[in-house]
């Protein structure tokens, strides 16, 4: 069933005596024989017959029915056994009814109304779906409460007959606001400077300085790296090592860090993240605007793939995915492969939309097929000057492959290296394979390849010669570049390129004059990979009465040692200025060298497969969603016009997604419960009103965090007790009406910079790539994350899994992370500091101990807890102030925020 | 009210948990039920499958690399005749580097057990096993790479992140021991990508799995002089700490809970070095899996792990064979080159200690019901790469199930002449897959999660239970 015309648009509501003959003849054929396999339940062959939009929409083959046309029609060709479908598989229809759904057919197939045929969900609507509607700022319900929330707040509470918490005391709010804002708890003195301060403004002036606080874009660009599936390295096997890992991920962190630290507005912030790099921006924020496109490439598409064309597809669904989710709160990629199911997405939106990053790149090229490939690094200033160093090759290895006569001579790390094939045969080995008597030679994975001719005395030679690359099956080709040293200076002749598996020649036609002690080299230069660079090299210069040629000279005499043999050598050209700083992010145009290279539209992928395309669909936004004159896509990928659309402050979702994110940051929970998902299927918001106020509000402040932050925190209802009163309890232990401020533990970044804290060993200092160090006293978000592991402390506490958006952590209490604060030795080391920092306190024993407790909890300690204390440190030994401190660490009241 | 029914079973330690187990089985009724929703306080809580279930358990042995299904399993005479000739027809679209002429095995195959299952001699243990074993020889699988191979024989999926088939039964079913983890990988080093492959991903956090990768440490965070008197005079301070924080907070189960894991954990410390240690086996036990003896001493010892841990109730173990005494590799089965001299060094690791794990299991009455999975990623070219060498091979190749449910001593599908494509009898990763939750007692097509707007499975939208080999 492929190949079809597309179907006639009906008209909706059929005339009486269509709908008469649809709902006596041929509803009851469709439910009794089709629906079972194509219905709500199951779609085979991608195909509902239960709705008219199932039947326009046909199967993954394409349209099945053409209205007023049965001939045409694979539906009645498949029920008529015409073809090689047949249905129903398990016999063939009645001749009647076989006639009566050719009737309905010809009449154009009148469907009443888009009931379905046998029940089930209704679709969703943009009509129907709260929050695809426009966001309208409501009217302050009456109460008497100050600040403008807490009205909403209140109104709901009151209504149901419930009351408020009452606020929390002064020592539990400074430490709520404090973690709230910059995952640390708050010092001994700052918690009595603000208990003891008597002016009114006391609390508000507590939050600003928390908010200029570096450690508050620490805590809040964190929950952002959760969205934006962050890590360090993708691969353990890789950290650090391969451009296959994203070794420049550190630099999106500092950006996200820096960027809530400065309050960049939450629009701009998005726009960086989709179009940075094409964005008009001031010359100096231009490396910024190409770092906070990491966003788009940090993905987690499966790396290495000897199927190109699915990697570049996954690569576009991870971007759809992750704008999707974490801007949009919209599970876009459901329509991959079918139309959404529930929310107003179609795979047309949906391939409108990957047309837009199938036309952007965050791969220089598709790398090998035995590989995954390189990630694109993008220079963010002009390259620093190269200078060249020779390095000798100094390895040798005879017999390579277990091939007598295969010789090879290698640089400490493996690469750069020369091979040489003195036998007579064609030696295959690894991918490559080596022509008889000949010599290749490799470049490394940091640095070049030279083969070098030392002139042996003063004359005039002529150079010609031939580079064949020996390793088709895989690589990316090479450059050359043949240039001519001496006394001091370094004179580039000739440069060019060979593609991947191909031979070119170079050379001059002129002579070339040297005195004794030049080099003439021979440069083979990595292009994006250095593998499967083996590259052949035939290399001559003539002189008056000598002619040397490389190859020949080199298997007559192979250097017994280091790579060397009078007056040829083979070295690694290094370039010794280090790399300028670099980024992985987003370039306009598809892969280089892939089919998707330049910009331009997609085809609908039927079932989500490359190799079944249907229409093409022009690039653009979810039809749904609508703002105010979209823009409309001109010219580039359309990534600049998809920032522009998701930050129209009349868009309905980007801004009510992320104040609900905020609130849930500051709750617990959101408004919306489901944080990423405001589709149908979605959580409708507690309070609607509240959500478009505070939506209407930030977009009114210039879609300013900080003074949304502030907002929420100077109300009532944050500023309520966890307690809160037992009637509002018992109503609604969900919480769901805000009656009360929700206890809940501290997030693992949060527990360790905590204990860090308490020590006194916290290193406040900023950015920078990532530290591997559990020990290292820096701030956890700056300790390195690997997406292919999952041990060890961070995962144990919930820490985000970056392999895909993490809109809300769980939180686990289980025995191993009891084992870990028990037996740990960081956890040991702290509490060692920690003892050693109450000893140095001057005072009684009952003095340190409040001390201790002020460190620890804020607070003094209670009778009995002083009690339990002088019991356990009464012989005053550093091993008991130690198992004291360590015990403070494990309380339950040092882990949860209240 | 759940929570506080959860807690109660928590606090009272393991006399409990078996009841509950039992409990469980005892629950199973004859109509086919939708799996229990699993209880957030209690995630592990064991929990009825939706119909009686031939297995309880699974260890799933993982060659990561892709074994050679022509050398070990499947063996093509044909090769032989066309020994350093091409293959006579074309090869798919799809592949790495190209290989062209056929490369006859180097070993010989024997006829084992009573019907004649085929063998390399390069298990001889195992060969003694052919009994037991269902030798499914038509699998195929669609990625060509070890990361996306590895991670659709786990997963399902391809490229993005799904939960394994481990979390999936985890939070299917539960675990029958919930002092020890539900679901453990045992692996020296890590196999291809790592986490993702044994990734609980959307699923509640409970149920990934825990990694052992160092044999000698498995568990982490265990006191060097074990739990002292000390020690449990802290706790007893801690507790008495947490409780003065608890007055006014009773309605708090969380807190409840982390009071309760402080207790779990000391416990754990007293008892899971005895579960993952093999001090407490017999010299014969050990001898059995090769333990001691050079070349099998790593991967029987992950061996002997797996059965102690699967018979005090551990849903699911893992076992990798990433480390042999002179190798470690991410990918221990990747022949591309030094077949004849890597290949039987591989077997040579792994046969007794598999052979000695059946042979165990079998004796302790467990085999019944325990499933035991063996195989890689893909398969390997009967073409050759280079002349000792074989490349990847997804489009057929041969896998085992042994115990809990499937019929031992059988052959099941077939590749083609040449061992290239799958034939007959095809099973596709996601029809293994059904097939195991099937034995698990699971209908594939109902242990769903929503996320992310919409109902996942392991299986995708496909998959089809293998009904030829259960028993």
């Amino acid at each position: 069933m492929t190949g079809l015309l597309s179907l006639v648009a009906l008209s909706a509501g059929a005339p009486p005596a269509d709908e008469r003959f649809f709902e006596t003849k041929v509803r009851p054929v469709l439910v009794e024989k089709c629906v079972g396999c194509h219905g709500d339940k199951k779609q085979k062959g991608g195909l509902r017959l239960d709705t008219r939009a199932g039947l326009l929409a046909g199967g993954d083959g394409g349209p099945v029915a053409v209205a007023g046309k049965p001939a045409d029609s694979p539906l009645v060709k498949a029920i008529r056994y015409a073809g090689d479908i047949k249905m129903p598989p398990d016999g063939k229809l009645p001749d009647a009814d076989i006639a009566v759904l050719e009737k309905w057919v010809s009449l154009g197939m009148p469907w009443p109304d888009d009931r379905p045929a046998a029940g089930g969900p209704k679709a969703g609507t943009a009509k129907e779906l709260w929050s695809l509607k426009p966001v309208v700022d409501p009217s302050l319900p009456p109460g008497d409460a100050a600040h403008p929330l807490d009205r909403f707040v209140h109104a709901k509470l009151i209504a149901k007959g419930l009351k408020p918490a009452p606020p929390a005391d002064r020592r539990t709010l400074i430490r709520r606001v404090t973690f709230d804002l910059t995952g640390l708890p708050p010092t001994p003195a700052e918690v009595e400077a603000f208990v003891t301060d008597p002016s009114p403004d006391a609390y508000p002036k507590l939050i600003d300085r928390l908010l200029a606080s570096p450690a508050y874009g620490e805590r809040w660009g964190r929950h952002w790296l959760d969205l934006a599936r962050y890590c360090d390295s993708f691969d353990a096997r890789i950290t650090g090592t391969s451009d296959m890992d994203c070794l420049d991920a550190w630099r999106y962190r500092d950006w996200v860090i820096k960027a809530f630290n400065a309050d960049l507005p939450y629009d701009r912030f998005v726009r960086m993240q989709v179009a940075g790099d094409v964005l008009p921006l001031p010359d100096k924020d231009r490396p910024d605007g190409i770092v906070a496109t990491g966003f788009l490439a940090l993905g987690n598409w499966g790396g290495g793939d000897a199927d190109k064309e699915k990697l570049l597809t996954d690569i576009a669904d991870d971007q759809v995915d992750v704008v999707g989710r974490s801007i949009l709160g919209l599970t876009l990629a459901c329509a991959r492969c079918h139309d959404h199911k529930f929310d107003p997405v179609s795979t047309r939106d949906y391939y409108a939309l990957a047309g837009v990053f199938f036309s952007s790149h965050i791969l220089p090229n598709v790398g090998p097929k035995t590989n995954g490939p390189p990630m694109l690094r993008i220079p963010l200033g002009p390259p620093p000057p190269a200078t060249a160093k020779a390095v000798v090759l100094a390895k040798r290895t005879d017999a390579v492959a277990g091939k007598p006569g295969l010789i090879a001579w290698q640089a400490p790390a493996g690469n750069p290296s020369c091979t040489a094939n003195g036998t007579g045969a064609e030696a295959v080995f690894s991918t490559i394979r080596m022509p008889p008597k000949t010599v290749a030679v490799h470049p490394g994975p940091g640095s070049d390849v030279a083969v070098v001719w030392t002139a042996p005395a003063a004359g005039e030679v002529k150079l010609f010669g031939t580079l064949a690359d020996y390793d088709g099956n895989c690589g990316d080709g090479i450059g050359w570049e043949l240039r001519h040293a001496t006394a001091g200076t370094l004179k580039t002749l000739a440069t060019g390129s060979v593609e991947n598996g191909r031979s070119g020649t170079f050379g001059r036609a002129e002579l070339l004059a040297v005195a004794a002690g030049d080099r003439v080299e021979v440069v083979i230069q990595r292009k994006a990979g250095y593998e499967c660079d083996t590259t052949g090299v035939v290399f001559t210069l003539a002189g008056r009465d000598k002619t040397w040629e490389f190859a020949a000279d080199w298997l007559a005499d192979p250097p017994a040692g280091a790579a060397k043999a009078d007056p040829w050598s083979v070295e690694e050209v290094v370039v010794q200025a280090p790399p300028g700083p670099s980024a992985n992010g987003a370039q306009e145009g598809g892969v280089p060298g892939s089919p998707h290279e330049g910009t331009h539209d997609i085809k609908v992928h039927i079932r989500g497969r490359y190799d079944r395309l249907g229409d093409l669909v022009p690039r653009g936004f979810p039809a749904a969603v609508k703002v105010a004159s979209p823009p409309g896509i001109t010219a580039g990928s359309g990534r600049k016009e998809l920032a522009d659309w998701l930050t129209r402050p009349d868009h309905p979702l980007t801004p009510r997604v992320i104040v609900n994110r905020v609130w849930q940051f500051h709750f617990g929970e959101g408004l919306v419960r489901t944080p990423s998902n405001f589709g149908v299927l979605g959580e409708p918001p507690t309070h609607p009103e509240l959500l478009d106020h505070l939506a209407a509000k930030f977009v009114r402040d210039g879609w300013s965090l900080k003074k949304l932050h502030r907002y929420i925190l100077l109300s009532a209802t944050y500023q309520q007790s966890a307690a809160g009163d037992p009637a509002t309890r018992a109503a609604d232990p969900d919480n769901r009406l805000w009656g009360r401020f929700p206890r809940r533990r501290l997030e693992a970044e949060a527990i360790r910079d905590a204990l860090l804290a308490v020590s006194g060993e916290l290193d406040g200092k900023a950015g920078g790539p990532a530290v591997r160090d559990f020990a290292s006293p820096r701030r956890t978000v700056y300790l390195m994350t690997i997406r292919s592991d999952r041990t060890g402390f961070g995962p144990l506490f919930d820490m985000a899994d970056s392999t895909a958006p993490v809109d809300k952590r769980t939180v686990s209490t289980v025995a191993p992370q009891a084992l870990f604060l028990m037996n740990h030795p960081f956890v040991r080391d702290r509490a060692k500091a920690f003892a050693a920092r109450v000893m140095g306190h001057a005072g009684t024993t009952a003095e340190r101990l409040d001390f201790a407790h002020r460190l620890a909890l804020g607070r003094p300690p209670t009778d009995a807890e002083r009690e339990l204390g002088l019991e356990l440190v009464k012989d005053g030994t550093p091993e008991a102030w130690r198992g004291w401190c360590h015990l403070l660490f494990q309380a339950n009241e040092f882990i949860v925020l209240e | 009210m759940h929570r506080r029914h959860a807690l109660h079973t928590f606090a009272n330690g393991f006399g409990l948990l078996g009841l509950a187990g039992l409990l469980a089985d005892a629950r199973v009724a004859d109509a086919r039920r939708p799996i229990t929703p699993p209880d957030p306080a209690d995630p592990l809580a064991p929990r009825p499958p939706m119909y009686p279930a031939k297995a309880k358990r699974v260890i799933f042995l993982f060659m990561s690399g892709g074994p050679s299904h022509v050398d070990l399993f499947d063996p093509k005479p044909k090769l032989k005749d066309l020994a350093g000739k091409p293959l006579p027809f074309d090869q798919p679209k799809l592949v790495r580097t190209k290989t062209v002429n056929c490369l006859p095995s180097p070993w010989k195959f024997g006829r084992h057990g009573r019907n004649g299952a085929d063998v390399s001699e390069l298990f001889p243990h195992l060969a003694k096993r052919a009994d037991d074993l269902c030798i499914i020889r038509g699998m195929w699988a669609d990625n060509i790479n070890h990361n996306g191979a590895c991670l659709q024989m786990n997963t399902g999926e391809q490229a993005f992140s799904r939960p394994s088939l481990g979390s999936w039964l985890l939070y299917g079913l539960g675990s029958e021991n919930r002092s020890l983890p539900g679901f453990v990988v045992v692996s020296p080093s890590q196999p291809a990508q790592g986490a993702p492959l044994w990734s609980n991903s959307f699923l509640p956090a409970a149920y990934q799995g825990t990694l052992v990768a160092n044999l000698a440490k498995p568990v982490e965070n265990l006191p060097d002089a074990g739990a002292t008197a000390a020690q449990r005079k802290q706790l007893d301070a801690l507790k008495r700490l947490n409780q003065l924080h608890q007055a006014g907070r009773e309605e708090d189960t969380a807190l409840a809970a982390r009071i309760a894991s402080y207790e779990l954990a000391f416990r754990m410390q007293a008892e899971a070095p005895e579960a993952f240690g093999l001090d407490g086996e017999t010299k014969a036990t050990k001898e059995l899996y090769g333990v001691g003896d050079g070349p099998t001493d790593i991967f029987g010892r992950q061996c002997l792990m797996a059965r102690r841990l699967v018979e005090r109730g551990v849903r699911v173990v893992q076992v990798y064979h990433t480390q042999t005494a002179k190798r470690s590799s991410c990918q221990l089965w990747d022949q591309h080159g030094s077949l004849k001299a890597e290949l039987p060094a591989n077997c040579l690791a792994t046969d007794k200690p598999i052979a000695g794990l059946l042979t165990d299991l079998k004796a302790r009455g467990l085999l019944q019901d325990t499933l035991v999975i063996w195989g890689g990623e893909f398969g390997r070219t009967p073409t050759g790469e280079g002349t000792d060498g074989r490349e990847h091979h997804p489009f057929g190749f041969t896998m085992w199930l042994a115990g809990g449910g499937v019929k031992g001593g059988v052959t099941h599908g077939a590749t083609d002449e040449f061992g290239w494509h799958a034939v007959a009898g095809k099973v596709h990763v996601h029809d293994l897959h059904a097939t195991v939750l099937h034995l698990m007692g699971i209908d594939h097509e109902r242990l769903t999660y929503r996320h992310a707007g919409r109902d996942y499975r392991l299986t995708d939208v496909s998959g089809t239970v293998v009904k030829e080999i259960l028993a």
